[in-house]
């Protein structure tokens, strides 16, 4: 099919390019009007918001194939495609994305270091903010590498000049190690999936899974495997063809393992996450770090399945410290956004443990099937409450000036709605049932807990140190006698608190009910499940 | 499906749904915010009394009978998470307690709380938790049990915490919240594990719930003491049981009635209530009861010594809070499912009537609560005073007040408990320290009252204090009814209250000695402590004359046994340091060494080839050509600017990829 007709036709396609449109009428506007600027970033972030819509209506929960999906030629010689398509690992992400953007531009009014303080100026700002939006719509739409790996990257560069541009005291070095480790990630997935490609010729991730799962005629290995080798052994090195399985799986890992982060691939993310400016460090850690979950969902356990089995314990081990040294390093930190970082760390850590623990031997289907669906609640929770809390920090920051924790105290005296909207959000984060951590966090564990119950017990430790460092935060913002320094503070203003509420009512509506999210997912996530048993 | 059963879950919603309508009132809403709440308790005081009527009204056909209303909560795989509702003896009984108490309360709370700035607040937290323990309570579901057991916290978590600024307050919240969770971690992994191994997450589904004798039959006999631990660690720490009963105490820092309701009455019972629910799965395996007793029978003398030895009003009635779930934990533990709940029935009366009379008497002394500051409020206070005497004696163990009955109850119990696989000492040890406890309530209960009533005010708080009003001395003249009302329910050898609970089964026969026996150890204690706490000691400025005679040990006592100050040396100070390490490897091993480590290696690289390029070709144009495709572009990254080149060269290349899709695209 012709691309360009393919675009106009399709839906996921208009999606995506729908904020690039947006982000050029918005360079096309005079450079100091700042509130059109403002409202058309916030229309043409919020749009794409009718296309998901549709989608949700549209999409069938009962399968677990590819819906809505396009395909085009695009570099026959190369043989890439213009792949697109949903299935129930995206469609909550593409919910996301809708829902986290449009509240980013709407909140990032005025926050230290944004657009009226900074020279670079507004327009920029928004800019950079909705080609992410393209950028994440594309990753998370995208079914052939190459196409998909386009926007992976180009997912990278908005942040990078968000942060280097807006961010807080040391984002030129915040900046660069943040493109440079995640690159060197990167570049490592092209490796493996570059010599993926040599030996079979494909870059289509549904084929390439497909070959995962045909044992080759004549012999115990599947037809990827054998091709691979068979490749690799065309190279003339014995110990390349011996471990090249595992080599590939290792590179392709990475590029995920930085990004996700998993420890101790993380050292790149605290000071990212904190120099960044409050719309950069939401962005980062509620749809950014989901690419790298993602990527295992879709790319790491459906074409490394045997792999994945393989070295299910050592990564689950990872996974496990992930959570545990990211809540013990939250727990001494003074600075706000660096507490609220390492949060993160140690909230993914829980994704990376369902999706790992999926490998490991015993339990059954069900069991493999409520995980991985618990690693897709967890990233659209995560999402929600990791928004709010660097948003909530963001917003206290510009109030008192200060991110340092010892500078604060009794700020609910003053600031009661603030404290109450935060404290929600937070006690979603530390997992509250009612709200949307919980029942993401109950189904990783049940799921997993079959698979592997001494980790999981250990993991569960977590627990008890998320609500050690976050009753830590709210203790030493909140509460406490306070000082007559902060008697003045403005408490939230009518648009704060419409972008708090939001995000509270919707970790309400989804800890409540969940099941209408899960069935999203779950057709595919058991489909997913069923590699494994 | 008869209608209360269908509808069981609006006693829980209603008290929510009045937290959420009050949260969202200003704060000078006052009158209509508390209405609302009462009123919403008040319907659901009904209904729970509705509730409790059909079972009577269904009789003893009920036995067997566990009236359910489940739904599907979570599908996923080809299965579903159900939760559900649940009517029973056990349910009916707490439904009662609970909102009975609640209600009273928060009348009580109208007067306690009238000048507070957040009044409206406190309402709300108070029905928040309302909800939560009624939700709790019926819970048909080890998981909605749960969640419903977080909500709790959480509400005691903010009303602990509710004068905020107070630092010891903005301390205890946090205490509270986060020692409950250690034990709820234990609960947690049980509740993965009872809903793996059992396949259900429902305790009763027309016999094919968890708790249904098909499905306890499949389960093994070392999972079901597993999760019978597991699960008890969590009743450990909402209960107060030792080693996590350090929270309790501290939670005084919340005004009085919530002391009354969440941390007398209900909520600590909580755990006591999770064992009576699990009581199936722990009959399993003879050893998860043994452990329950034991835990239970140590914390009730273990708390009931420290509290002889403490000065404040309200932190006395904690320890022997504690103390008493002690009791209901090891009469549960020894075999006795009926005395123990039974026990948690009358205490909710009694323990919330002297919190309820400590709060009355704090509010008069203008919010002192050091009893050697009070002193003869007798005739101050006599409406509260009588009402104090009352739960005092029934707490005592005085005949015919409720905690005789109960406590008794308990004590035969024990006095019935001989497992196989114990030694004879060993099943004794309850009956013991059971006894030892009863001594020791007695003679602090005493010690309390002659401090705080008798003798002369020993400050001008307590000089002039006077009466408080009827929102606050109603509450306490009913609950005074239900100290003495609530014992004849268990009347021995003839128990409705055992009737109404497990028709099926026999009470062990009374034990006049054992009757005799105990009610001599109270009379004593009361006696001694009279004798010992007159006259001279109750004197402005006089040493307590057990300090006087035993100084060391008073300090240990008083002190707590210095329990706080061992976990902040070892617990607190392990994970603070930990943590610190954690954060300075992650810095300069992870991040310094080896990631800044491997960029100044490439970096070197880099610089060398730069110089051989230099060296040998130094020409401008092959350096640059070469410093895009070899190691040195790691260089130019490192320093400022090579980044906007490459976005300019990647934004190039999406842009040229486009044009390209569109002309290759169109063939």
């Amino acid at each position: 099919m012709n691309l360009l007709a393919l675009f106009q036709s399709d839906i996921l396609s208009s999606l995506t390019f729908f904020p690039l449109v947006g982000a050029l009428i918005l360079l096309a506007l005079p450079k100091h009007a700042l509130a059109q600027i403002r409202m058309v970033a916030f229309a043409a972030s919020l749009a794409p918001m009718i296309f998901v819509l549709r989608i949700l209506h549209l999409f069938d929960p009962g399968t677990g194939n590819l819906q809505f999906p396009a395909r085009g030629t695009w570099i026959p010689a190369l043989n890439v495609d213009y792949v697109v398509g949903l299935d129930g690992l995206s469609v909550a992400m593409v919910l996301l994305v809708s829902i986290i953007i449009p509240l980013t531009i709407l909140g990032a009014a005025r926050i230290v270091g944004e657009p009226q303080e900074n020279k670079v100026g507004a327009k920029p700002f928004f800019a950079l903010i909705l080609l992410e939006q393209t950028g994440l719509y594309g990753a998370f739409t995208a079914l052939n590498f190459f196409h998909w790996f386009i926007f992976w990257e180009a997912s990278l560069v908005p942040l990078f000049f968000l942060i280097k541009l807006y961010g807080n005291e040391d984002r030129t070095t915040a900046a660069y190690q943040f493109f440079i480790y995640t690159f060197v990630g990167s570049v490592a997935m092209l490796i493996g999936m570059q010599f993926i490609y040599l030996a079979t010729g494909s870059w289509d991730f549904k084929e390439l899974a497909a070959l995962a799962q045909t044992p080759h005629a004549g012999g115990n290995e599947t037809e990827l495997v054998f091709k691979i080798k068979a490749f690799a052994a065309t190279l003339g090195i014995p110990f390349l063809t011996k471990h090249i399985v595992t080599l590939l799986f290792f590179l392709v890992l990475m590029g995920f393992a930085i990004k996700v982060p998993l420890w101790p691939f993380h050292t790149w993310l605290p000071i990212s996450y904190t120099q960044a400016p409050t719309a950069g460090s939401i962005i980062l850690t509620a749809l950014m770090s989901k690419m790298g979950v993602y990527g295992f969902l879709r790319i790491v356990l459906p074409i490394f399945s045997p792999s994945v089995m393989e070295y299910s314990q050592l990564l689950m081990s990872l996974a496990l410290l992930t959570i545990l040294f990211g809540a013990l390093a939250a727990f001494s930190q003074r600075d706000l956004k660096t507490l609220v970082a390492y949060s993160s760390v140690s909230h993914l850590g829980y994704c990376l443990l369902g999706l790992f623990a999926v490998g490991a031997t015993g339990g059954s289907l069900n069991d493999r099937a409520l995980a991985l669906n618990g690693v897709i609640l967890q990233m659209f929770a995560h999402g929600l409450s990791a928004a709010g809390l660097f948003y909530f920090v963001g917003l206290i920051e510009q109030r008192t000036g200060t991110r340092d924790l010892a500078d604060l105290g009794g700020l609910r005296k003053t600031i009661p709605v603030f404290c109450g909207i935060m404290g929600i959000i937070l006690f979603a984060s530390l997992g509250l049932p009612g709200l949307a951590g919980f029942p993401a966090e109950f189904m990783i564990f049940r799921g997993s807990f079959p698979l592997s119950m001494i980790l999981i017990s250990v993991a569960v430790l977590g627990l008890l140190l998320t609500a050690l460092y976050l009753l830590r935060m709210m203790d030493k913002v909140f509460f406490g006698p306070q000082d007559d320094k902060w008697n003045q503070i403005a408490d939230l203003s009518g648009r704060e608190r419409f972008v708090g509420g939001m995000l509270a009512i919707s970790l309400f509506v989804v800890g409540m009910v969940p099941a209408p999210l899960v069935a999203l997912s779950n057709s595919t996530a058991t489909q997913l499940a069923k590699l494994f048993s | 499906m008869p209608w209360i059963v269908e509808n069981l879950w609006l006693i829980a919603f209603l008290p929510f749904l009045a937290a959420g309508i009050s949260a969202l009132m200003p704060r000078a809403q006052k009158k209509a915010s508390s209405g609302i709440v009462i009123f919403a308790m008040a319907l659901s005081l009904l209904l729970s009394l509705k509730a409790g009527g059909y079972l009577l009204k269904a009789g003893s056909s009920h036995e067997t009978l566990h009236l359910v209303r489940n739904f599907d909560w979570l599908p996923y795989g080809d299965t579903v998470i159900r939760l559900g509702f649940l009517l029973d003896p056990l349910s009916a009984m707490m439904l009662f307690v609970v909102s009975f108490v609640s209600l009273l309360v928060f009348i009580f709370s109208l007067g306690y709380m009238d000048h507070d700035e957040n009044f409206t607040r406190f309402f709300t937290f108070l029905s928040l938790f309302a909800g939560s323990m009624l939700a709790l309570v019926i819970a048909n579901s080890l998981l909605l049990l749960f969640m419903a057991w977080e909500l709790v916290g959480l509400s005691s978590y903010l009303l602990i915490g509710f004068w905020y600024q107070k630092p010891s307050a903005a301390a205890a919240m946090k205490k509270a919240f986060i020692t409950t969770r250690i034990g709820d971690l234990g609960f947690f992994i049980g509740l993965l594990w009872f809903h793996y191994a059992s396949g259900t997450s429902l305790f009763y589904d027309q016999g094919q719930g968890a708790l249904d004798p098909t499905k306890l039959s499949i389960l093994g006999g070392s999972a079901a003491l597993w999760i019978s631990l597991l699960v008890f660690c969590g009743a450990v720490g909402k209960s107060g049981q030792f080693p996590l009963h350090v929270w309790l105490p501290d939670a005084m820092e919340g005004p009085t009635p919530v002391s009354a309701l969440i941390h007398a009455a209900t909520m600590v019972a909580a755990g006591v209530f999770l064992v009576g629910r699990m009581y199936p799965v722990f009959e399993i395996n003879p050893t998860a009861l043994e452990v329950v007793a034991f835990v239970g029978a140590f914390t009730a003398l273990f708390a009931a010594t420290i509290a002889v030895a403490q000065w404040d009003i309200k932190r006395i009635l904690a320890y022997s809070t504690v103390s008493q779930l002690g009791y209901m934990m090891m009469g549960l533990g020894v075999g006795g499912y009926v005395s123990g709940l039974f026990h948690l029935f009358t205490h909710a009366f009694f323990k919330a009537l002297l919190f309820l009379g400590s709060g009355s008497i704090i509010h008069a002394c203008h919010h002192e609560q050091d009893i050697r500051k009070m002193g003869g409020l007798k005739d101050r206070m006599s409406r509260t005073f009588v009402c104090y005497m009352i739960g005092m004696f029934a707490l005592s163990g005085v005949p015919l007040f409720a905690g005789f009955f109960s406590k008794d109850e308990i004590l035969l119990d024990a006095l019935h408990f001989h497992p196989a696989n114990l030694p004879h000492f060993a099943s004794r040890i309850p009956i013991v320290f059971g006894l030892i406890g009863a001594f020791l309530t007695a003679f602090y209960m005493m010690r309390q009252v002659k401090y705080v009533f008798f003798g002369s005010p020993r400050d001008h708080g307590a000089q002039h204090a006077h009466e408080s009003g009827s929102p606050m001395t109603l509450p306490l003249i009913f609950l005074a009814l239900m100290a003495v009302a609530t014992g004849f329910l268990g009347w021995p050898g003839h128990s409705w209250f055992h009737h109404f609970m497990e028709p099926a089964a026999e009470a062990h026969p009374t034990n006049l000695y054992l009757m005799l026996g105990s009610i001599a150890i109270v009379l004593i204690a009361l006696g001694v402590s009279a004798f010992v706490y007159s006259g001279e000691a109750l004197r402005a400025g006089a040493v307590d004359p057990l300090e006087a005679r035993f100084a060391s040990l008073f300090r240990v006592l008083n002190n707590k046994y210095y329990i706080d100050e061992f976990y902040e040396k070892t617990f607190v100070l392990f994970t603070r340091t930990f943590s610190r390490i954690i954060v300075r490897f992650d810095r300069y091993i992870l991040n310094g060494f080896f990631v800044w480590g491997s960029a100044l290696i490439v970096y070197g690289l880099s610089l060398v080839n730069q110089l051989i390029d230099e060296a040998a070709i130094n020409r401008g144009f092959d350096k640059g050509c070469r410093s895009v495709r070899t190691g040195s572009q790691w260089n130019r990254w490192i320093q400022n600017g090579l980044s906007q080149h490459y976005l300019k060269i990647t934004s190039l290349a999406i842009v040229i990829l486009f044009l390209l899709a569109l002309f290759i695209g169109r063939t």
